[in-house]
């Protein structure tokens, strides 16, 4: 197709693939990456597929809205063809359902939002690309990290053969119900333990003392504290992998939770035990991954919090069980993985 | 099945009422005082026939009837009367009443047997009593026999005593003149001879004498017969004494008589002994007949039944008395609820016109939440389009504006650097040694820098980069103010009244808003020469919209075609037709369609009141929409609108039509 424009191949220079059904996006790009970037650009989402297939990218970012193929179907092939390629979506405008399907099916690593400020841009793409550049560079290419499907329907992956078989994995319920927990313990009783917090408190009662492997958070979307929490809680503790249940979805409060919490997957209320099990089961196979291959935990880096949230009473509030908590949960999992003092 | 249940409670009601008013009605008339009477007749039927039998009983005495049939006759009819209260006492049930009919009965036929008793006891008084007189006239006649020959032998004898004495008065004289011994013999002779005569007198005597005692013993059974036949008839105690005495007597001076008559005496006595004892029997049975207490005891059945009768009747009355309570509360019951359901119909129809006011007036407000909410919903939608419309150009002016200003730096540090090149170019060469080489490595420095940034600046074309970012941005801009501007058009806030409007400018300001869901489909548009149409054409677009929205939803994957066409209809209408190759809409569900809430969309994803809203703000144009479907091939809309809408839409905007029409 004459719409991409293919810059000379430099092997030392990143390369990215932007992909809008706007020209005009795409020259705006093309001038902020216009030096030290090997950028290809489409309007096309077939033919970015195509790309996906013959080049390597270190980064994608992707429109939502486009004709033909939209963002997240994209990701989501790109997802497949070359997983260690970073996914971005740059949307104007994003229905929820768009959202969730890219938090739950193409695990996309950050939202951007038009207009975007160019610093800011650069920033992210350049964090992207260190981080996509980490992962090609400490994946073994025989193990690559499991996709959705694989980890769903086969969670026994070489390094769960390898750990002992009584060690089963924990995976802890924040909820002030006891209904999602009671439901959970019938499930998977093989492969997880259930552990249950109904508040902060607990919460890091537990992280003090246990391995968590995973988290499902029952939380109010609009709460400023339980945003806030997640937020600390996925910077704080980035190897913890979380899945969310929320009962209502809001754009704003997704993209803030997929940018600044990284949360895992989402779940929309009332949560359904299949999903939930498919979704724990991914979780895990992450934590294994990690637990093999520490560098990874990279990919679960967060943004900054957002000056607001930060100053927040919670905030601080919760500034205080994280001081208090962090240092033996840092040994614990030091302990365990032996990577918490280098990172 | 509320209102059946009610039904069933009403009908129950009714029946329990009516079968109730039946019960006593029934209970009510249940006496019959004709079959009490009857009863009651019968009683003294029986009493009647009792005393008549009674009466029969003396007549039969005293022989003023001579035969039985009277007295056996009347067995007949107690018998039938008594089975008839037999049957009837059944009914009553009652065991008192059974009990005393049966005494009744049973008096009865101890009378009957007494009474058979008397018939034979009477049969034997009276063959005495006819074999009486035969008896005392044979001993009359055999005692005038007795007399008439004592008689006749005293006379005889006596006869000869008057001779003798005349004999015996000639002896004696003829004694007295020959004192003679032959005299005195035959004085002796005569005296002897009279002696004998005077025996013969004395027996004449006796044998007179007899006859005389015959005669007193006629007279004294005369006597005895007289006080048989008065005991028969006056039956006293003394007569009956001085027949026991006379009998005794007759009996024991029954050797004195004469032997002729002895049997015939004894045959009489007999007689008069069986009249005596029979008839003092007699007395007695017919005291025992009479005192037979069959008129008691029918007087005691009459008694009981007349109790039974008032007890009845006091019964019915009380049941009449109840019957007539019952009715009256029937009827106050009746009317009260007919009263009750007056009332309340007239409450219930208050209540129901309050209900359907306010249902009417919630109705409403829903519908007006409603339209709010599909209000919220297009603006949503709009808001949407808008956003990604606006975000996706204001994104590229932001980024290309931010990168013109890097790019501008770089530039005006060129222009500065070059600048200073050239000034330090026309500064005369300094003369001495150190100012020269001074001025040799700034000039170097400079033009290094120089070269650097020209390098910068040429390698990517800045200047022509810049050109066509700020060219796009134009453009950008321009397309902002061009979303900005359809927005207006399509939303018409500057102009919400009624006006004429060309249809096509609406469709175009439509497809702006839509353009965000259209951008895969191919957009056939046949704009016929139409006349501007008196509308509110806001909510046209809203109906431009929601079609043009649907036709795209009804699109299979990627690709498809809408064709949007317009035409004059008729001098006086506009048509505008949708078009499109979509899935098209079954037709089970074509007439649902225009209902309000209805979707196919899945949940959430629509409140289902687009086409409703759409028929509505079309026939509040006066105009009507249609809509043609095959499933496979697709559907067509066809909106007909009327230049001149009808007076209706003016008053909803509170307009007036006529200065309208003035206007256009």
């Amino acid at each position: 197709m004459t719409n991409s424009t293919i810059t000379e191949p430099t092997e030392e220079k990143p390369s990215l693939l932007f992909v809008d059904d706007e020209p005009s996006i795409l020259t705006s790009l093309r001038v902020v990456f216009r030096t030290g970037y090997n950028i290809t650009v489409t309007t096309d989402g077939f033919e970015a597929v195509e790309l996906l297939k013959t080049k390597k990218f270190d980064v994608i970012v992707s429109d939502q809205r486009m004709p033909k193929m939209t963002g997240v179907e994209l990701l989501q092939h790109a997802h497949d063809l070359s997983p260690n390629t970073v996914r971005i979506l740059l949307t104007g405008y994003s229905d929820t359902d768009a959202i969730l399907g890219a938090i739950n099916d193409v695990e996309v690593h950050r939202f951007l939002q038009k207009p975007w400020d160019n610093t800011k841009l650069k920033q992210t793409i350049n964090e992207a690309i260190e981080l996509a550049k980490n992962l090609a560079a400490e994946t073994p290419k025989s193990a690559e990290l499991p996709t959705v499907e694989s980890a769903g329907e086969s969670p026994t992956s070489e390094s769960t053969e390898e750990a002992p078989p009584e060690e089963k994995d924990l995976v802890l319920i924040v909820d002030a119900k006891s209904t999602l927990f009671s439901e959970a313990q019938k499930e998977m009783i093989d492969k997880v333990e259930w552990l249950h917090a109904t508040s902060v408190k607990e919460v890091f009662d537990v992280l003090e003392n246990k391995p968590v492997s995973a988290m499902i958070c029952s939380f109010d979307v609009q709460s400023e504290a339980d945003r806030t929490f997640l937020q600390m809680l996925k910077k704080e503790h980035p190897y913890i992998f979380v899945i969310a249940i929320c009962d209502s979805t809001d754009s704003t409060r997704l993209i803030e939770l997929i940018n600044h919490a990284k949360i895992f997957r989402f779940i929309k209320k009332p949560a359904r035990m299949t999903q939930l099990s498919r979704y724990v089961l991914n979780a895990i196979s992450q934590a294994e991954a990690i637990k093999n291959n520490p560098a990874l935990v990279r990919a679960q880096q967060t943004e900054a919090m957002s000056d607001s949230l930060a100053n927040s009473a919670s905030a601080k509030l919760l500034q205080g069980y994280f001081a208090r908590a962090n240092q033996s949960v840092a040994s614990h999992f030091s302990k365990l993985f032996g990577f918490f003092k280098r990172s | 099945m509320k209102t059946a249940s009610r039904f069933l409670l009403v009908i129950l009601i009714l029946a329990a009422l009516t079968g109730g008013w039946f019960y006593l009605y029934t209970h009510s008339r249940a006496v019959s005082s004709d079959s009490q009477n009857a009863t009651l007749d019968r009683l003294k039927d029986l009493k009647q026939l009792d005393s008549d039998w009674n009466t029969n009983v003396l007549k039969a005495q005293t022989e003023i009837i001579r035969t039985y049939d009277p007295l056996s006759q009347p067995l007949a009819i107690f018998a039938s009367i008594l089975s008839t209260l037999d049957a009837e006492m059944k009914v009553f049930n009652d065991a008192e009443l059974k009990r005393e009919v049966e005494d009744i009965r049973t008096t009865i036929n101890k009378k009957t047997l007494m009474i058979d008793r008397f018939k034979a006891q009477n049969s034997l008084l009276k063959n005495s009593l006819r074999y009486m007189p035969t008896a005392y006239q044979d001993i009359q006649t055999k005692l005038r026999v007795e007399r008439e020959a004592g008689m006749s032998e005293g006379s005889r004898l006596m006869k000869d005593v008057p001779g003798s004495f005349n004999e015996l008065e000639k002896s004696l004289s003829t004694m007295n003149k020959t004192d003679s011994a032959a005299n005195a013999s035959n004085v002796n002779k005569a005296i002897a001879k009279l002696r004998t005569k005077m025996n013969a007198a004395k027996q004449a005597d006796v044998a007179t004498r007899g006859a005389l005692t015959l005669v007193n013993l006629d007279s004294q059974f005369s006597t005895l017969v007289g006080d048989a036949l008065h005991y028969n008839t006056i039956p006293d105690t003394e007569t009956a004494d001085r027949l026991k005495i006379g009998i005794e007597k007759t009996r024991g001076g029954l050797t004195s008589y004469p032997t002729s008559i002895r049997e015939d005496v004894e045959n009489l006595m007999s007689h008069l002994e069986a009249i005596l004892n029979l008839r003092t029997k007699q007395i007695e049975l017919l005291k025992a007949i009479s005192q037979v207490p069959v008129i008691a005891k029918v007087d005691i059945l009459h008694n009981t039944l007349t109790e039974r009768f008032n007890e009845e009747l006091k019964q019915q009355y009380n049941y009449q008395q109840l019957l007539l309570a019952y009715s009256a509360f029937a009827l106050l019951l009746v009317f009260g609820t007919s009263g009750v359901i007056t009332y309340r119909s007239m409450t219930e129809r208050e209540r129901l016109v309050d209900l359907v006011d306010k249902q009417t007036k919630e109705l409403k407000e829903n519908e007006v939440q409603l339209v709010h909410a599909q209000k919220m919903n297009a603006l949503g939608e709009m808001v949407a389009g808008i956003t990604h419309e606006v975000n996706t150009p204001l994104a590229a002016v932001k980024s290309g504006l931010q990168s013109s200003n890097d790019l501008m730096e770089v530039v005006r540090e060129y222009i500065d650097e070059s600048g200073k090149l050239a000034s330090l170019l026309s500064t005369p060469n300094p003369a001495d040694e150190e100012g020269r080489a001074k001025r040799k490595t700034d000039l170097g420095k400079l033009l290094t820098r120089v070269n650097e940034l020209g390098e910068e600046l040429t390698s990517f074309d800045a200047l022509g980069t810049v050109n066509q970012l700020l060219k796009e941005s134009i453009q950008n801009v321009d397309y902002i103010h061009q979303v900005v501007v359809n927005m207006l058009n399509f939303s018409r806030l500057d102009r919400s009244k009624i006006s004429a409007v060309k249809i096509e400018e609406g469709i175009e300001s439509t497809l702006t808003i839509a353009k965000h869901f259209l951008k895969n489909l191919q957009l056939t548009k046949r704009f016929g020469d139409t006349q501007p149409v008196n509308c509110d054409i806001a909510q046209l677009n809203q109906v431009l919209l929601n079609l043009i929205k649907n036709s795209a939803q009804a699109m299979p994957g990627d690709g498809g075609e809408i064709i949007i066409e317009t035409s004059m209809a008729s001098s006086k209408e506009v048509r505008v037709v949708i078009t499109d190759n979509g899935t098209g809409v079954p037709a089970d569900i074509q007439s649902k369609i225009w209902e309000p809430f209805f979707t196919t969309k899945k949940a959430g994803s629509g409140t289902g009141l687009g086409l409703s809203t759409c028929a509505k703000i079309i026939k509040s144009h006066g105009g009507q929409i249609e809509m043609q479907s095959e499933v496979g091939k697709g559907t067509t809309f066809t909106i007909t609108l009327p230049i001149a809408p009808p007076s209706s839409l003016y008053e909803e905007h509170g307009q007036e039509a006529n200065s309208q029409f003035l206007e256009s």
